[in-house]
């Protein structure tokens, strides 16, 4: 039986965080309404001329250097020609000749190895506007508003080979992306788009086959899906004697296949010619440097300074780095209350519980490190018990709300008055009468129990340490 | 090279444009007689002669990332042909 | 009236500034003269009558407060070349594709029209999206010369040239991506002046050829130019082409000494086969010149005789590029009946745009597809390296270069447009220019025996405006403007 291998490669196109378009002043935010982030330029009207973002030329470079590229140090900008509704001057401007950056990787951890992906090449270019078709009737919808939006495309060598790799590489990419504060990487909201580049051969073949582009994936489990669906769609064309048609395919995630495309692109000639109207950019040895002295601290670097600095393991350290607010979070609450543990244990599983139940994003996480540590020190302080302390969690977490604020108004403070421990613990011992009896005669498990209705009595505010010594002692 | 039939079908298409069979006789006659004329550019050495494009020597001309939010009293939607609900028309695109 | 009409704009200008003339006089008179002329000479597509008369009135307060008094061209009516942007006003490019568009921006150089006080009063005539040189491929008719309707004014800013020769306009702006603005001005007798690259602001100018158009003016003197100039030029944010100077002082250069320039003339243009009356002209005017106290010395250009191969192909391809927006979708002519987007496409752009564009989008397409981008558009861009080095080389030796404006006077408009040797010849005097980005200006040197101007091209180094102007000046102080015989009654 013939093994096959499967070879991905990634275009992922993501849109720059810059607050205008790549090459007119219009705003790049979501557009309440169509076509109303638009002005002459990013229309396309007669006589307009570009004007370049400086800000989308740095989180290039910076793209470029965290995915270790070369930066060209002299780019320029081509026009590349094609009609399409969504293209409002018949060509993108985008850079094929010189780049902005080549010859990079990423490395990536599958399964205990480490394993570079190896990045071709990295380019600025500007975004098209939005078609909407209107299934009812003969016409297509078009919207301007993300015309211009600067983007950035970072193309892969086809290194890897099957969907767990590709997953790796997106994650790690989206990180390194979100780290910078180069893109958001929303693949929801479209600022992280994904096209795949699939083809399969023989194990052991060193030739590539021939390659399918699939499209339109917007969620992770979508692009894993596809690349299932793809691979074993070609393997089956070529088991029964078949040849592989270079063509660019949709995925269907509801049907779960990849659907032909019509012909938009195939075999087009762009015609790729410098674009006259922008100049080149001459990149020199000292903005790469200014650049590269304000990169911050990346997720390699802080993980490993976690786990000297803090004492956290491999594990929590990545997971507390999953996202730079979520180890700024953790830092500077470490930093305020001085127990870095206590702060890395509650992120761990109660916050990690809570993003999971409510959806959120680990760069989402918006709270003041001030609330989180006056909750620890309420902990530390005997103000409130571990269990009350869960649901003051939630309430900082969550709603970023002052923990001493949440405890007075909810009446959380801590039982540890000596007097009425002993009151409430004589009550619970007098009503019950049968586990006390139990505990006596040496079962052990009614101890628990009635620590638990002790608890119970007073609404879980009791300090546990105290309860469970006076109630032993008044057992005795 | 001359360009024929299907080399003008393939640059018609390109373009996006169409003609009547007089307009393709004439085009590819006048096409021919310039890019005759054009190919006698190979008879002057260029070997270790840079491409030029731009005139001067400036380099890295860029604006700050400023939105310009000034109310222009003009609609630069003035001239569209067809807007429903805001968005501009076009005959449905099949994917 | 007709003595307000016949003066140039430096005249007017005193006049209105003196309070001697009023604008909405001057305005008045201007209308008038159109309306007698237009029917002759068709250089107008939009005469903007109404804006005209309101804008006559507002700059009237502005110059009685004192506002403008600055300002060269305060009052004085300008025509404009159809193919910039004037908000509110139809920008047609003289195509069925633009013939309804109203652009909502102005260009950057109409702003600064207005901010000097000039009156816009309309848009002129000019060959369909600048390409060709006889404005006989405008969507609105043919103009025609006012030295004789039977001539072309010469294009693409032939209804520049027509305007302002008839005196239905003291200065006009036009655009040369290859000699547009020089060669009708030389068949109208005017002086026409393509600044270097980069100078005036390309924002608004709807581009032929990106990387070779400049928008410049023609007039009737080279004074009127040196004003309208230093009022257009200057760097503009918009336009990342635009060259950084601090200020443009042109009218000091006017002055009447050509004692120490040194003066080059290729020997390439005088081996040509030129009319003799234009060659008689061309060698009498190196003599004032050498009369004058200037170094006149023949010398070496060939490097620039593939100038017109290298054009076609840059300003082709360019366009082809730049002309691919028209596609019947947010603007400009769309078909009435289509199937799908395809057919939309190509019935819109087949409708909208003339044969010669339509030829020209053709060429420079084929210019850059696959296969074919090193053998032409490399090629062309390789060889315009060397055009521009071999200028570079000749003005370290001389402070301007003299030749011939054109191998002929303008030709009848009867005559047949197709591409000959001759013409491409003709074009390498104008368009080597274009290609190395330098000034150029064509200024009024004689009259042939049909009656035609003839016209004298100086050309200047990169920003060497003011040797150009200073030139022209002494030169035009021997042969002072000269009206066409039509308008002497």
């Amino acid at each position: 039986m013939k093994k096959y291998e499967t070879v991905i490669g990634l275009e992922v196109h993501v849109e720059l965080s810059t607050y205008s378009k790549v090459f007119c002043g219009c705003s790049t935010r979501f557009g309440k309404r169509p076509n109303i982030n638009s002005c002459p330029v990013c229309m396309g009207m007669p006589g307009t001329l570009p004007s370049l973002n400086k800000k989308a030329v740095d989180l290039a470079l910076l793209a470029g250097l965290a995915l270790n590229c070369d930066i060209v140090q002299t780019c320029m900008f081509d026009r590349k020609n094609y009609f399409y509704p969504d293209l409002p001057k018949a060509y993108q401007i985008s850079q094929l000749y010189l780049p902005i950056a080549r010859n990079g990787s990423l490395s990536i951890d599958n399964k205990g190895t480490k394993k570079l992906i190896g990045i071709h090449e990295l380019h600025i270019e500007e975004d098209a506007g939005k078609l909407i078709h209107d299934s009812d009737s003969n016409i297509t919808l078009v919207d301007y508003n993300r015309s211009g939006v600067p983007l950035i495309e970072i193309v892969s060598r086809p290194d890897m080979r099957s969907a767990e790799e590709v997953l790796e590489y997106l994650d790690k990419l989206r990180i390194i992306l979100r780290y910078l504060g180069v893109s958001d990487c929303k693949m929801q909201e479209g600022s992280m788009r994904v096209d795949i580049n699939l083809s399969v051969r023989e194990s052991g073949e060193t030739m590539l086959g021939t390659r399918t582009e699939i499209k339109n994936m917007n969620s992770f489990k979508a692009i894993a899906r596809a690349i299932e669906g793809e691979s074993k769609r070609q393997i089956d064309i070529l088991k029964a004697g078949g040849q592989i048609v270079q063509e660019t395919r949709r995925w269907d995630d509801n049907r779960n296949e990849s659907i032909r495309m019509r012909s938009k692109e195939e075999a087009q000639d762009y015609r790729y010619f410098p674009d006259p109207d922008i100049l080149p950019l001459e990149i020199s040895d000292r903005w790469i440097h200014n650049l590269r002295s304000s990169l911050p601290e990346l997720r390699e670097e802080k993980i490993l300074r976690f786990k000297n600095e803090y004492d956290l393991s491999e594990y929590d350290a990545g997971v507390i780095t999953s996202s730079r607010e979520m180890a700024d979070l953790f830092e500077r609450t470490a930093i305020l209350c001085n127990k870095p543990k206590e702060v890395a244990n509650w992120l761990m599983v109660e916050g990690m519980r809570l993003m999971k139940e409510n959806n959120i994003d680990p760069w989402d996480i918006d709270l003041h490190p001030e609330h989180f540590s006056k909750l620890i020190s309420m902990i530390e302080e005997g103000i409130i018990n571990r269990v009350k302390a869960k649901d003051v969690f939630e309430y900082v977490f969550l709603q970023d709300g002052d923990p001493e604020e949440y405890v007075k108004k909810h009446g959380l403070e801590m039982i540890s008055d000596d007097k009425v421990l002993r009151t409430i613990i004589k009550q619970v011992i007098n009503d019950n009468a049968g586990p006390v009896s139990d505990y006596r005669n040496g079962k052990t498990k009614a101890f628990g129990y009635l620590v638990g209705q002790t608890m119970k009595s007073m609404k879980g505010k009791g300090d546990p340490t105290l309860v469970n010594a006076i109630l032993k002692e008044m057992l005795e | 090279m001359k360009i024929n039939n299907d080399i003008f079908n393939n640059i018609l298409n390109m373009v996006k444009l169409s003609c009547t069979e007089e307009e393709k006789k004439q085009l590819i006659k006048d096409l021919n007689k310039l890019v005759g004329f054009i190919d006698t550019m190979s008879e002057l050495n260029t070997d270790n002669v840079e491409p030029m494009t731009y005139i001067h020597s400036t380099r890295n001309v860029y604006r700050e990332d400023i939105v310009n939010d000034s109310k222009e009293d003009h609609d630069i939607h003035a001239n569209a042909l067809e807007i429903k609900d805001g968005y501009y028309v076009v005959p449905r695109i099949l994917e | 009236m007709k003595e307000i009409t016949a003066m140039s704009a430096t005249a007017v200008a005193k006049k209105i500034k003196e309070k001697e003339l009023s604008v909405l006089e001057v305005v008045e008179a201007q209308l008038n003269a159109i309306k007698e002329r237009e029917p002759l000479y068709n250089s107008y597509i939009t005469i903007t009558e109404k804006e005209a008369r309101e804008q006559a009135l507002l700059i009237q307060k502005l110059i009685d407060d004192g506002s403008l008094k600055d300002s060269p061209l305060a009052g004085v009516p300008v025509a404009i070349k159809d193919n910039i942007c004037t908000k509110g006003i139809k920008t047609t490019c003289a195509s069925k594709m633009l013939a309804n568009f109203i652009p909502s921006y102005d260009a950057t150089v109409i702003q600064r029209l207005k901010n000097a006080g000039a009156i816009l009063l309309g848009k002129v005539n000019m060959d369909e999206f600048a390409m060709g040189g006889t404005t006989k491929t405008s969507y609105f008719g043919e103009a025609k010369n006012p030295w004789n309707p039977k001539h072309t004014p010469g294009g693409s800013s032939g209804g520049s040239s027509a305007a302002v020769a008839a005196e239905e306009a003291f200065i006009s702006l036009g655009s040369d991506t290859g000699g547009s603005i020089r060669q009708p001005a030389a068949y109208c007798g005017l002086v026409g002046f393509k600044p270097t690259y980069g100078t005036v602001s390309r924002y608004g100018l709807i581009p032929l050829a990106s990387s070779l158009d400049q928008i410049g003016p023609l007039s009737r003197n080279i004074s009127d130019c040196a004003s309208i100039l230093e009022v257009i030029s200057g760097y503009d944010p918009k336009d990342e082409t635009s060259i950084k100077q601090v200020r443009y002082t042109y009218r000091e250069a006017l002055v009447d000494d050509v004692s120490n320039m040194k003066i080059g003339v290729p020997k390439l243009y005088l081996e040509e086969d030129l009319d003799k009356d234009i060659r008689d002209c061309f060698m009498g005017a190196i003599k004032t010149f050498e009369d004058m106290g200037a170094k006149v010395e023949v010398f070496d250009l060939d490097e620039i005789s593939y100038s017109v191969q290298a054009y076609y192909v840059i300003s082709c391809a360019e366009a082809s590029s730049n002309l691919s927006r028209y596609d019947g979708i947010r603007y400009g002519h769309q078909a009435g009946d289509y199937d799908d987007l395809d057919e939309l496409y190509k019935i819109s752009r087949a409708e909208g745009f003339g044969y010669d564009v339509k030829l020209r989008i053709m060429l420079g397409t084929h210019m850059l597809s696959s296969g074919n981008y090193e053998k032409y558009y490399d090629k062309a861009r390789r060889i315009r390296s060397l055009i521009s080095r071999s200028y570079e080389d000749a003005f370290k030796k001389y402070d301007i270069i003299l030749s011939p404006e054109s191998l002929t006077t303008a030709p009848l408009l009867k005559s047949k447009n197709s591409p000959s040797t001759k013409k491409h010849r003709s074009e390498i005097l104008n368009c080597s220019v274009n290609l190395a980005g330098l000034p150029a200006v064509s200024i009024p040197c004689g009259i042939d025996k049909k009656g035609l101007p003839i016209g004298l091209q100086i050309i200047g180094s990169l920003f060497g405006e003011k040797s150009l102007i200073q030139a022209a000046y002494s030169f035009e102080q021997t042969k002072p403007y000269e009206r066409p015989g039509t308008l002497i009654d």
